[in-house]
Protein backbone atom coordinates (compact mmCIF):
# COMPACT_ATOMS: atom_id res chain seq x y z
CA UNK A 1 0.00 0.00 0.00
CA UNK A 2 2.60 2.47 1.04
CA UNK A 3 4.86 1.25 -1.76
CA UNK A 4 2.11 2.05 -4.28
CA UNK A 5 1.61 5.48 -2.82
CA UNK A 6 5.30 6.13 -2.98
CA UNK A 7 5.42 5.01 -6.58
CA UNK A 8 2.57 7.35 -7.42
CA UNK A 9 4.28 10.23 -5.71
CA UNK A 10 7.44 9.47 -7.63
CA UNK A 11 5.58 9.29 -10.92
CA UNK A 12 3.89 12.60 -10.19
CA UNK A 13 7.18 14.21 -9.31
CA UNK A 14 8.75 12.90 -12.51
CA UNK A 15 5.83 14.03 -14.60
CA UNK A 16 5.77 17.54 -13.27
CA UNK A 17 9.52 17.83 -13.49
CA UNK A 18 9.68 16.56 -17.07
CA UNK A 19 11.21 19.20 -19.35
CA UNK A 20 8.94 18.22 -22.30
CA UNK A 21 5.28 19.02 -21.72
CA UNK A 22 3.24 15.83 -21.63
CA UNK A 23 0.52 15.76 -24.25
CA UNK A 24 -2.77 15.50 -22.47
CA UNK A 25 -5.19 16.64 -25.17
CA UNK A 26 -7.44 14.10 -26.73
CA UNK A 27 -9.47 14.20 -29.92
CA UNK A 28 -13.09 13.38 -30.52
CA UNK A 29 -13.95 13.32 -34.20
CA UNK A 30 -16.70 11.99 -36.41
CA UNK A 31 -17.57 11.77 -40.10
CA UNK A 32 -20.72 13.30 -41.50
CA UNK A 33 -21.50 9.86 -42.97
CA UNK A 34 -19.99 6.41 -42.83
CA UNK A 35 -21.14 5.34 -46.27
CA UNK A 36 -21.05 6.93 -49.71
CA UNK A 37 -23.65 5.22 -51.87
CA UNK A 38 -23.13 5.37 -55.59
CA UNK A 39 -26.40 5.31 -57.48
CA UNK A 40 -27.20 6.23 -61.04
CA UNK A 41 -27.39 9.94 -60.22
CA UNK A 42 -24.02 10.00 -58.43
CA UNK A 43 -21.89 12.91 -59.60
CA UNK A 44 -19.48 13.16 -56.70
CA UNK A 45 -20.10 14.35 -53.19
CA UNK A 46 -18.36 15.53 -50.03
CA UNK A 47 -17.57 14.09 -46.68
CA UNK A 48 -17.20 16.36 -43.66
CA UNK A 49 -15.07 15.54 -40.66
CA UNK A 50 -16.07 17.24 -37.40
CA UNK A 51 -14.00 17.14 -34.28
CA UNK A 52 -13.24 18.76 -31.00
CA UNK A 53 -10.11 18.96 -28.91
CA UNK A 54 -10.59 17.91 -25.32
CA UNK A 55 -8.18 19.66 -23.03
CA UNK A 56 -8.35 20.74 -19.41
CA UNK A 57 -6.79 23.70 -17.64
CA UNK A 58 -3.97 21.56 -16.22
CA UNK A 59 -2.67 20.81 -19.73
CA UNK A 60 0.44 22.62 -20.85
CA UNK A 61 -0.38 25.90 -22.55
CA UNK A 62 -0.32 26.00 -26.38
CA UNK A 63 0.61 29.58 -27.10
CA UNK A 64 0.68 28.88 -30.85
CA UNK A 65 -2.57 26.95 -30.78
CA UNK A 66 -3.29 23.58 -32.33
CA UNK A 67 -3.02 22.30 -35.84
CA UNK A 68 -5.22 19.55 -37.27
CA UNK A 69 -4.51 17.35 -40.26
CA UNK A 70 -7.30 15.25 -41.77
CA UNK A 71 -6.47 12.63 -44.35
CA UNK A 72 -8.80 10.35 -46.25
CA UNK A 73 -7.32 7.38 -48.05
CA UNK A 74 -9.06 4.93 -50.33
CA UNK A 75 -8.34 1.33 -51.26
CA UNK A 76 -4.72 0.54 -52.04
CA UNK A 77 -3.67 -1.33 -55.15
CA UNK A 78 -0.59 -1.98 -57.18
CA UNK A 79 -0.48 0.34 -60.18
CA UNK A 80 1.74 0.25 -63.19
CA UNK A 81 3.26 3.45 -64.52
CA UNK A 82 4.32 3.35 -68.15
CA UNK A 83 6.47 5.70 -70.17
CA UNK A 84 6.12 6.29 -73.88
CA UNK A 85 9.22 6.67 -75.98
CA UNK A 86 9.62 7.33 -79.66
CA UNK A 87 10.50 4.17 -81.57
CA UNK A 88 10.93 4.54 -85.32
CA UNK A 89 8.79 7.68 -85.21
CA UNK A 90 5.98 6.11 -83.15
CA UNK A 91 5.28 6.86 -79.50
CA UNK A 92 5.18 3.50 -77.79
CA UNK A 93 5.02 2.37 -74.15
CA UNK A 94 8.48 1.11 -73.37
CA UNK A 95 9.56 1.16 -69.77
CA UNK A 96 7.20 0.52 -66.91
CA UNK A 97 7.36 0.37 -63.14
CA UNK A 98 4.94 -1.41 -60.86
CA UNK A 99 4.40 0.55 -57.67
CA UNK A 100 2.76 -1.47 -54.92
CA UNK A 101 0.31 -0.29 -52.30
CA UNK A 102 -0.76 2.95 -53.93
CA UNK A 103 -3.92 4.57 -52.55
CA UNK A 104 -6.27 4.98 -55.51
CA UNK A 105 -7.68 8.00 -53.75
CA UNK A 106 -6.16 10.27 -51.12
CA UNK A 107 -7.17 13.68 -49.84
CA UNK A 108 -5.44 15.68 -47.14
CA UNK A 109 -6.73 18.81 -45.47
CA UNK A 110 -4.92 20.77 -42.80
CA UNK A 111 -5.12 24.03 -40.88
CA UNK A 112 -1.86 25.23 -42.44
CA UNK A 113 0.21 23.94 -45.34
CA UNK A 114 1.58 20.62 -44.19
CA UNK A 115 5.22 21.76 -44.18
CA UNK A 116 4.29 24.44 -41.66
CA UNK A 117 2.40 22.00 -39.42
CA UNK A 118 5.25 19.58 -38.99
CA UNK A 119 8.54 18.51 -40.52
CA UNK A 120 8.74 16.23 -43.53
CA UNK A 121 10.05 13.24 -41.61
CA UNK A 122 7.15 13.27 -39.15
CA UNK A 123 4.61 13.73 -41.97
CA UNK A 124 6.11 10.81 -43.85
CA UNK A 125 6.18 8.62 -40.74
CA UNK A 126 2.50 9.29 -40.16
CA UNK A 127 1.70 8.76 -43.84
CA UNK A 128 0.39 12.27 -44.36
CA UNK A 129 0.53 14.36 -47.48
CA UNK A 130 2.25 13.67 -50.75
CA UNK A 131 4.99 11.61 -49.23
CA UNK A 132 2.41 9.38 -47.61
CA UNK A 133 0.24 8.98 -50.71
CA UNK A 134 2.48 6.46 -52.38
CA UNK A 135 2.89 4.21 -49.38
CA UNK A 136 6.38 3.55 -48.19
CA UNK A 137 8.62 6.47 -48.96
CA UNK A 138 11.74 5.20 -50.59
CA UNK A 139 14.72 7.42 -50.76
CA UNK A 140 14.54 7.48 -54.53
CA UNK A 141 16.83 4.54 -55.23
CA UNK A 142 17.76 5.84 -58.65
CA UNK A 143 16.79 8.57 -61.05
CA UNK A 144 14.52 6.26 -63.05
CA UNK A 145 12.42 5.21 -60.06
CA UNK A 146 12.23 8.80 -58.90
CA UNK A 147 10.97 9.90 -62.32
CA UNK A 148 8.23 7.24 -62.32
CA UNK A 149 7.15 8.13 -58.78
CA UNK A 150 7.07 11.79 -59.68
CA UNK A 151 4.91 10.97 -62.71
CA UNK A 152 2.53 9.01 -60.47
CA UNK A 153 2.16 12.04 -58.20
CA UNK A 154 1.65 14.36 -61.14
CA UNK A 155 -0.97 12.16 -62.82
CA UNK A 156 -2.89 11.37 -59.64
CA UNK A 157 -2.98 15.04 -58.71
CA UNK A 158 -4.01 16.22 -62.16
CA UNK A 159 -6.91 13.76 -62.37
CA UNK A 160 -8.16 14.73 -58.92
CA UNK A 161 -7.43 11.41 -57.27
CA UNK A 162 -4.90 12.91 -54.91
CA UNK A 163 -5.94 16.23 -53.46
CA UNK A 164 -4.37 18.56 -50.95
CA UNK A 165 -6.23 21.33 -49.17
CA UNK A 166 -3.57 23.27 -47.30
CA UNK A 167 -6.17 25.30 -45.40
CA UNK A 168 -9.04 22.87 -45.60
CA UNK A 169 -9.44 22.44 -41.85
CA UNK A 170 -11.17 25.38 -40.22
CA UNK A 171 -11.66 26.06 -36.55
CA UNK A 172 -15.27 26.89 -35.78
CA UNK A 173 -14.43 27.79 -32.21
CA UNK A 174 -11.33 27.50 -30.11
CA UNK A 175 -11.58 23.71 -29.99
CA UNK A 176 -14.16 22.76 -32.57
CA UNK A 177 -12.97 22.14 -36.11
CA UNK A 178 -14.28 20.76 -39.37
CA UNK A 179 -12.95 19.80 -42.80
CA UNK A 180 -14.86 19.04 -45.96
CA UNK A 181 -13.19 16.60 -48.31
CA UNK A 182 -14.26 16.14 -51.94
CA UNK A 183 -15.36 12.76 -53.24
CA UNK A 184 -15.06 12.98 -57.05
CA UNK A 185 -17.52 11.32 -59.42
CA UNK A 186 -15.04 8.67 -60.52
CA UNK A 187 -14.08 7.77 -56.95
CA UNK A 188 -12.70 4.24 -56.62
CA UNK A 189 -15.02 1.77 -54.87
CA UNK A 190 -13.91 0.23 -51.58
CA UNK A 191 -13.07 0.84 -47.95
CA UNK A 192 -11.79 4.27 -46.95
CA UNK A 193 -10.11 5.42 -43.80
CA UNK A 194 -10.09 8.95 -42.46
CA UNK A 195 -7.39 9.89 -40.02
CA UNK A 196 -7.48 12.99 -37.85
CA UNK A 197 -4.19 14.03 -36.26
CA UNK A 198 -3.74 16.80 -33.71
CA UNK A 199 -0.48 18.75 -33.68
CA UNK A 200 0.98 21.41 -31.48
CA UNK A 201 4.37 22.96 -32.01
CA UNK A 202 5.08 20.50 -34.83
CA UNK A 203 4.55 17.40 -32.69
CA UNK A 204 1.67 14.95 -33.03
CA UNK A 205 -0.37 14.81 -29.83
CA UNK A 206 -3.28 12.55 -30.62
CA UNK A 207 -4.99 10.90 -33.51
CA UNK A 208 -8.16 9.07 -34.38
CA UNK A 209 -9.19 6.94 -37.35
CA UNK A 210 -12.66 6.72 -38.80
CA UNK A 211 -13.95 4.28 -41.41
CA UNK A 212 -15.93 5.08 -44.51
CA UNK A 213 -17.30 2.76 -47.17
CA UNK A 214 -17.70 3.83 -50.79
CA UNK A 215 -20.02 1.36 -52.51
CA UNK A 216 -22.46 1.14 -55.35
CA UNK A 217 -26.04 0.69 -54.25
CA UNK A 218 -29.45 0.02 -55.69
CA UNK A 219 -29.57 -0.56 -59.43
CA UNK A 220 -25.87 0.18 -59.93
CA UNK A 221 -24.94 -2.45 -57.37
CA UNK A 222 -27.37 -4.93 -58.87
CA UNK A 223 -25.84 -4.57 -62.32
CA UNK A 224 -22.26 -4.70 -61.03
CA UNK A 225 -22.99 -7.72 -58.81
CA UNK A 226 -24.59 -9.57 -61.68
CA UNK A 227 -21.62 -8.80 -63.93
CA UNK A 228 -19.12 -10.00 -61.33
CA UNK A 229 -20.89 -12.92 -59.72
CA UNK A 230 -23.03 -14.26 -62.56
CA UNK A 231 -20.92 -13.38 -65.62
CA UNK A 232 -22.47 -16.10 -67.82
CA UNK A 233 -25.99 -14.91 -67.08
CA UNK A 234 -24.91 -11.29 -67.51
CA UNK A 235 -23.38 -12.10 -70.90
CA UNK A 236 -26.53 -13.86 -72.07
CA UNK A 237 -28.59 -10.93 -70.82
CA UNK A 238 -26.39 -8.45 -72.73
CA UNK A 239 -26.79 -10.45 -75.96
CA UNK A 240 -30.55 -10.81 -75.45
CA UNK A 241 -30.90 -7.09 -74.79
CA UNK A 242 -28.98 -6.25 -77.97
CA UNK A 243 -31.02 -8.66 -80.10
CA UNK A 244 -34.34 -7.44 -78.70
CA UNK A 245 -33.40 -3.76 -79.09
CA UNK A 246 -32.33 -4.34 -82.68
CA UNK A 247 -35.45 -6.36 -83.46
CA UNK A 248 -37.73 -3.73 -81.85
CA UNK A 249 -36.02 -1.01 -83.84
CA UNK A 250 -36.66 -2.95 -87.02
CA UNK A 251 -40.33 -3.49 -86.14
CA UNK A 252 -40.99 0.09 -85.06
CA UNK A 253 -39.34 1.67 -88.07
CA UNK A 254 -40.24 -0.96 -90.62
CA UNK A 255 -40.64 0.53 -94.05
CA UNK A 256 -40.69 -2.36 -96.45
CA UNK B 1 -28.38 14.78 -66.95
CA UNK B 2 -25.40 12.90 -65.60
CA UNK B 3 -25.71 9.17 -65.33
CA UNK B 4 -23.29 6.93 -63.45
CA UNK B 5 -22.33 3.85 -65.45
CA UNK B 6 -22.19 0.75 -63.23
CA UNK B 7 -19.39 -1.12 -65.03
CA UNK B 8 -17.42 1.74 -66.55
CA UNK B 9 -17.54 3.39 -63.08
CA UNK B 10 -17.68 6.75 -64.75
CA UNK B 11 -20.47 9.35 -64.91
CA UNK B 12 -21.50 10.43 -68.39
CA UNK B 13 -23.87 13.02 -69.75
CA UNK B 14 -26.80 10.79 -70.66
CA UNK B 15 -28.04 12.82 -73.61
CA UNK B 16 -24.53 13.23 -75.00
CA UNK B 17 -24.06 9.46 -75.10
CA UNK B 18 -27.54 9.02 -76.54
CA UNK B 19 -26.70 11.65 -79.17
CA UNK B 20 -23.39 9.96 -79.89
CA UNK B 21 -25.25 6.70 -80.47
CA UNK B 22 -27.74 8.48 -82.72
CA UNK B 23 -25.02 10.24 -84.74
CA UNK B 24 -23.08 7.04 -85.29
CA UNK B 25 -26.38 5.25 -86.01
CA UNK B 26 -27.10 7.89 -88.65
CA UNK B 27 -23.75 7.21 -90.30
CA UNK B 28 -24.24 3.47 -90.09
CA UNK B 29 -27.74 3.64 -91.53
CA UNK B 30 -26.56 5.92 -94.33
CA UNK B 31 -23.67 3.70 -95.40
CA UNK B 32 -24.97 0.33 -94.27
CA UNK B 33 -22.08 -0.28 -91.89
CA UNK B 34 -22.09 -1.02 -88.17
CA UNK B 35 -20.30 2.16 -87.14
CA UNK B 36 -18.19 0.48 -84.47
CA UNK B 37 -15.03 1.94 -85.98
CA UNK B 38 -16.40 5.41 -85.12
CA UNK B 39 -18.12 4.59 -81.85
CA UNK B 40 -15.28 2.86 -80.01
CA UNK B 41 -12.74 5.69 -80.48
CA UNK B 42 -15.37 8.29 -79.58
CA UNK B 43 -16.24 6.49 -76.34
CA UNK B 44 -12.59 6.25 -75.37
CA UNK B 45 -12.31 9.94 -76.09
CA UNK B 46 -15.29 10.53 -73.76
CA UNK B 47 -13.39 8.92 -70.89
CA UNK B 48 -14.62 5.32 -71.03
CA UNK B 49 -11.79 2.83 -70.60
CA UNK B 50 -10.85 1.06 -73.86
CA UNK B 51 -11.71 -2.31 -72.32
CA UNK B 52 -15.29 -1.26 -71.53
CA UNK B 53 -15.68 0.68 -74.79
CA UNK B 54 -14.64 -2.23 -77.00
CA UNK B 55 -16.78 -4.78 -75.15
CA UNK B 56 -19.86 -2.55 -74.98
CA UNK B 57 -19.67 -1.51 -78.62
CA UNK B 58 -19.72 -5.18 -79.61
CA UNK B 59 -23.16 -5.36 -77.95
CA UNK B 60 -24.20 -2.19 -79.76
CA UNK B 61 -23.09 -3.67 -83.09
CA UNK B 62 -25.36 -6.67 -82.43
CA UNK B 63 -28.33 -4.36 -81.95
CA UNK B 64 -27.59 -2.18 -84.96
CA UNK B 65 -27.01 -5.19 -87.24
CA UNK B 66 -30.05 -7.17 -86.09
CA UNK B 67 -32.76 -5.02 -87.64
CA UNK B 68 -30.84 -4.90 -90.92
CA UNK B 69 -30.24 -8.65 -90.91
CA UNK B 70 -33.96 -9.28 -90.30
CA UNK B 71 -34.92 -6.96 -93.16
CA UNK B 72 -32.59 -8.82 -95.56
CA UNK B 73 -33.91 -12.12 -94.26
CA UNK B 74 -37.48 -11.13 -95.11
CA UNK B 75 -36.31 -10.32 -98.62
CA UNK B 76 -34.45 -13.63 -98.79
CA UNK B 77 -31.21 -11.80 -99.58
CA UNK B 78 -28.93 -13.96 -97.44
CA UNK B 79 -26.68 -16.86 -98.43
CA UNK B 80 -27.16 -18.95 -95.30
CA UNK B 81 -24.55 -21.54 -96.17
CA UNK B 82 -21.90 -18.91 -96.75
CA UNK B 83 -23.00 -17.05 -93.60
CA UNK B 84 -22.72 -20.26 -91.55
CA UNK B 85 -19.14 -20.84 -92.73
CA UNK B 86 -18.24 -17.21 -92.02
CA UNK B 87 -19.83 -16.99 -88.58
CA UNK B 88 -18.48 -20.32 -87.36
CA UNK B 89 -14.97 -19.16 -88.23
CA UNK B 90 -15.86 -15.72 -86.88
CA UNK B 91 -16.70 -17.11 -83.45
CA UNK B 92 -13.40 -18.96 -83.30
CA UNK B 93 -11.59 -15.74 -84.29
CA UNK B 94 -13.56 -13.87 -81.66
CA UNK B 95 -12.44 -16.30 -78.96
CA UNK B 96 -8.81 -15.71 -79.92
CA UNK B 97 -9.51 -11.97 -79.99
CA UNK B 98 -10.80 -11.88 -76.39
CA UNK B 99 -7.72 -13.76 -75.24
CA UNK B 100 -5.27 -11.55 -77.14
CA UNK B 101 -7.13 -8.48 -75.88
CA UNK B 102 -6.61 -9.50 -72.23
CA UNK B 103 -2.95 -10.40 -72.85
CA UNK B 104 -2.19 -7.07 -74.56
CA UNK B 105 -3.87 -5.20 -71.72
CA UNK B 106 -1.61 -6.95 -69.23
CA UNK B 107 1.48 -5.96 -71.17
CA UNK B 108 0.34 -2.36 -71.61
CA UNK B 109 0.40 -2.58 -75.40
CA UNK B 110 -3.36 -2.72 -76.03
CA UNK B 111 -3.65 0.94 -77.01
CA UNK B 112 -0.70 0.66 -79.38
CA UNK B 113 -2.01 -2.44 -81.15
CA UNK B 114 -5.51 -0.97 -81.42
CA UNK B 115 -4.10 2.26 -82.86
CA UNK B 116 -1.84 0.42 -85.32
CA UNK B 117 -4.70 -1.80 -86.49
CA UNK B 118 -6.92 1.23 -87.00
CA UNK B 119 -4.20 2.95 -89.01
CA UNK B 120 -3.44 -0.08 -91.16
CA UNK B 121 -6.95 -1.40 -91.79
CA UNK B 122 -8.89 1.84 -91.90
CA UNK B 123 -6.13 3.50 -93.88
CA UNK B 124 -5.94 0.82 -96.55
CA UNK B 125 -9.69 0.13 -96.82
CA UNK B 126 -10.48 3.86 -96.81
CA UNK B 127 -7.89 4.57 -99.51
CA UNK B 128 -9.16 1.67 -101.59
CA UNK B 129 -12.79 2.81 -101.32
CA UNK B 130 -11.99 6.41 -102.17
CA UNK B 131 -9.85 5.36 -105.11
CA UNK B 132 -12.40 2.88 -106.43
CA UNK B 133 -15.33 5.28 -106.18
CA UNK B 134 -13.36 8.14 -107.73
CA UNK B 135 -12.50 5.91 -110.68
CA UNK B 136 -16.17 4.98 -111.04
CA UNK B 137 -17.20 8.63 -110.83
CA UNK B 138 -14.56 9.62 -113.38
CA UNK B 139 -15.68 6.93 -115.80
CA UNK B 140 -19.31 7.94 -115.39
CA UNK B 141 -18.33 11.55 -115.98
CA UNK B 142 -16.64 10.59 -119.26
CA UNK B 143 -19.68 8.60 -120.24
CA UNK B 144 -17.89 5.24 -120.19
CA UNK B 145 -19.75 2.13 -119.21
CA UNK B 146 -18.04 0.45 -116.27
CA UNK B 147 -17.64 -3.20 -117.18
CA UNK B 148 -19.53 -5.36 -114.70
CA UNK B 149 -16.89 -7.21 -112.73
CA UNK B 150 -17.20 -10.54 -110.99
CA UNK B 151 -18.32 -13.25 -113.39
CA UNK B 152 -16.39 -15.82 -111.40
CA UNK B 153 -13.67 -15.92 -108.78
CA UNK B 154 -10.36 -15.95 -110.51
CA UNK B 155 -7.12 -17.82 -110.34
CA UNK B 156 -5.81 -18.94 -107.03
CA UNK B 157 -9.20 -19.27 -105.31
CA UNK B 158 -9.96 -22.17 -107.63
CA UNK B 159 -6.68 -23.95 -107.01
CA UNK B 160 -7.02 -24.16 -103.21
CA UNK B 161 -8.26 -27.39 -101.64
CA UNK B 162 -11.65 -27.94 -99.94
CA UNK B 163 -13.80 -26.74 -102.79
CA UNK B 164 -17.32 -26.05 -101.57
CA UNK B 165 -20.41 -25.11 -103.55
CA UNK B 166 -22.47 -22.14 -102.35
CA UNK B 167 -25.53 -22.57 -104.59
CA UNK B 168 -27.34 -19.45 -103.40
CA UNK B 169 -24.39 -17.30 -104.50
CA UNK B 170 -23.77 -19.53 -107.54
CA UNK B 171 -20.20 -19.95 -106.38
CA UNK B 172 -17.91 -22.94 -106.20
CA UNK B 173 -14.84 -21.89 -104.26
CA UNK B 174 -12.41 -23.19 -101.71
CA UNK B 175 -13.55 -23.01 -98.08
CA UNK B 176 -10.06 -21.84 -97.09
CA UNK B 177 -10.43 -18.13 -97.97
CA UNK B 178 -13.98 -18.12 -96.54
CA UNK B 179 -12.82 -19.50 -93.21
CA UNK B 180 -9.75 -17.26 -93.17
CA UNK B 181 -11.97 -14.25 -93.78
CA UNK B 182 -14.37 -15.24 -90.99
CA UNK B 183 -11.50 -15.84 -88.58
CA UNK B 184 -9.83 -12.56 -89.43
CA UNK B 185 -12.99 -10.46 -89.10
CA UNK B 186 -13.97 -12.17 -85.84
CA UNK B 187 -10.52 -11.60 -84.41
CA UNK B 188 -10.21 -7.97 -85.49
CA UNK B 189 -13.80 -7.15 -84.60
CA UNK B 190 -13.34 -8.40 -81.05
CA UNK B 191 -9.95 -6.78 -80.62
CA UNK B 192 -10.94 -3.41 -82.03
CA UNK B 193 -14.58 -3.18 -80.97
CA UNK B 194 -15.91 -3.01 -84.51
CA UNK B 195 -18.35 -5.14 -86.43
CA UNK B 196 -16.00 -5.26 -89.36
CA UNK B 197 -18.65 -4.53 -92.00
CA UNK B 198 -16.29 -2.17 -93.79
CA UNK B 199 -13.79 -5.05 -94.06
CA UNK B 200 -16.08 -7.95 -94.90
CA UNK B 201 -18.29 -6.23 -97.47
CA UNK B 202 -15.39 -5.35 -99.83
CA UNK B 203 -13.87 -8.78 -99.23
CA UNK B 204 -17.09 -10.54 -100.23
CA UNK B 205 -17.46 -8.34 -103.30
CA UNK B 206 -13.92 -8.20 -104.62
CA UNK B 207 -12.32 -11.35 -103.22
CA UNK B 208 -15.04 -14.00 -103.16
CA UNK B 209 -17.16 -12.34 -105.88
CA UNK B 210 -20.42 -12.88 -104.00
CA UNK B 211 -23.40 -11.39 -105.92
CA UNK B 212 -23.98 -7.86 -104.68
CA UNK B 213 -27.63 -8.48 -103.70
CA UNK B 214 -26.48 -11.09 -101.17
CA UNK B 215 -23.38 -9.34 -99.82
CA UNK B 216 -24.90 -7.01 -97.24
CA UNK B 217 -27.45 -9.46 -95.81
CA UNK B 218 -24.89 -12.23 -95.49
CA UNK B 219 -22.32 -9.98 -93.86
CA UNK B 220 -24.97 -8.68 -91.41
CA UNK B 221 -25.83 -12.22 -90.31
CA UNK B 222 -22.14 -12.92 -89.83
CA UNK B 223 -21.75 -9.71 -87.77
CA UNK B 224 -24.77 -10.38 -85.54
CA UNK B 225 -23.55 -13.87 -84.68
CA UNK B 226 -19.86 -13.04 -84.27
CA UNK B 227 -20.42 -9.89 -82.23
CA UNK B 228 -23.07 -11.58 -80.06
CA UNK B 229 -20.49 -14.24 -79.29
CA UNK B 230 -17.85 -11.55 -78.65
CA UNK B 231 -20.24 -9.72 -76.29
CA UNK B 232 -20.89 -12.90 -74.37
CA UNK B 233 -17.18 -13.73 -74.09
CA UNK B 234 -16.23 -10.19 -73.01
CA UNK B 235 -18.94 -10.26 -70.35
CA UNK B 236 -18.11 -13.75 -69.15
CA UNK B 237 -14.31 -13.48 -69.20
CA UNK B 238 -13.55 -9.81 -68.58
CA UNK B 239 -16.77 -8.36 -67.10
CA UNK B 240 -16.37 -5.31 -69.27
CA UNK B 241 -19.80 -5.00 -70.92
CA UNK B 242 -21.70 -2.03 -69.51
CA UNK B 243 -25.40 -2.69 -70.01
CA UNK B 244 -26.47 0.87 -69.18
CA UNK B 245 -24.00 2.40 -71.62
CA UNK B 246 -24.91 -0.25 -74.17
CA UNK B 247 -28.63 0.41 -73.91
CA UNK B 248 -28.15 4.18 -74.38
CA UNK B 249 -26.02 3.59 -77.47
CA UNK B 250 -28.37 0.97 -78.90
CA UNK B 251 -31.52 3.07 -78.58
CA UNK B 252 -29.77 6.13 -79.97
CA UNK B 253 -28.22 4.06 -82.72
CA UNK B 254 -31.43 2.34 -83.82
CA UNK B 255 -33.22 5.68 -84.09
CA UNK B 256 -30.33 7.44 -85.83
CA UNK B 257 -29.99 4.61 -88.33
CA UNK B 258 -33.52 5.20 -89.65
CA UNK B 259 -32.75 8.79 -90.61
CA UNK B 260 -29.37 7.80 -91.99
CA UNK B 261 -30.93 5.15 -94.18
CA UNK B 262 -33.36 7.75 -95.52
CA UNK B 263 -30.49 10.06 -96.54
CA UNK B 264 -28.50 7.12 -97.88
CA UNK B 265 -31.30 6.19 -100.28
CA UNK B 266 -31.10 9.63 -101.91
CA UNK B 267 -27.37 9.45 -102.63
CA UNK B 268 -25.65 7.67 -105.49
CA UNK B 269 -23.67 4.55 -104.70
CA UNK B 270 -20.33 6.03 -105.84
CA UNK B 271 -20.88 9.16 -103.79
CA UNK B 272 -21.77 7.07 -100.74
CA UNK B 273 -18.67 4.92 -101.11
CA UNK B 274 -16.45 7.96 -101.57
CA UNK B 275 -17.89 9.62 -98.46
CA UNK B 276 -17.59 6.47 -96.38
CA UNK B 277 -14.04 5.98 -97.63
CA UNK B 278 -13.15 9.53 -96.59
CA UNK B 279 -14.70 8.99 -93.15
CA UNK B 280 -12.76 5.75 -92.66
CA UNK B 281 -9.56 7.46 -93.81
CA UNK B 282 -10.15 10.32 -91.36
CA UNK B 283 -10.50 7.96 -88.39
CA UNK B 284 -7.36 6.10 -89.47
CA UNK B 285 -5.49 9.40 -89.81
CA UNK B 286 -6.63 10.47 -86.35
CA UNK B 287 -4.98 7.36 -84.89
CA UNK B 288 -1.86 7.89 -86.98
CA UNK B 289 -1.52 11.42 -85.60
CA UNK B 290 -1.84 10.09 -82.05
CA UNK B 291 0.98 7.62 -82.67
CA UNK B 292 3.31 10.12 -84.31
CA UNK B 293 2.82 13.41 -82.47
CA UNK B 294 4.81 13.65 -79.22
CA UNK B 295 2.29 13.33 -76.36
CA UNK B 296 1.99 16.10 -73.77
CA UNK B 297 2.38 13.51 -71.01
CA UNK B 298 4.55 10.51 -71.77
CA UNK B 299 3.56 8.68 -68.60
CA UNK B 300 0.33 6.79 -68.05
CA UNK B 301 -0.96 4.89 -65.05
CA UNK B 302 -3.23 1.91 -64.88
CA UNK B 303 -4.14 -0.61 -62.25
CA UNK B 304 -2.35 -3.92 -62.38
CA UNK B 305 -5.01 -6.16 -63.90
CA UNK B 306 -5.48 -9.80 -63.20
CA UNK B 307 -8.90 -10.38 -64.70
CA UNK B 308 -11.37 -7.59 -64.15
CA UNK B 309 -10.29 -3.94 -64.44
Amino acid sequence: MSRTRAARALAFALATAAPVPVAAETLVAALSRDRVSIESNFTGTEVTVFGTIEADPNDPPRPRGWDVVVSLTGPRRAVVVRRKEPVAGLWINRESLVIADVPLFAAVASTLPLDRVTDAATAARLGLGRAGFAGTVTEAADARTAAFRLALHRLQSSNGRWAEQPTGVTFLGRRLFSATLPIPADVPIGPYRARVTLFADGRPLADQTLDLIVAKSGFEQGVADLATHRPILYGLLAVAMALVTGWLGGVLFRRD
Amino acid sequence: MLLYLPIAEWPVEMFAIFGLGAAVGFVSGMFGVGGGFLLTPLLVFAGISPAVAVATVSAQVVASSTSGALAYWRRGAIDWKLATYLLTAGMAGSGVGVWVFAALRRFGQLDLVIALCYVVFLGSVGAFMVGESLRALWSAHRGEVVPPRRPSPTGWLRTLPLQVAFPRSRLEISAVPVIALGLGIGFLGTLLGIGGGFLIVPALIYLLRVPSNLVVGTSLVQMVATMAFATFLQAAANQTVDLVLGLLLMVGGVIGAQFGAEVGRRLRGEHLRALLGLLILAVGARFAVELVVPPAEVYTISRVVGGAP
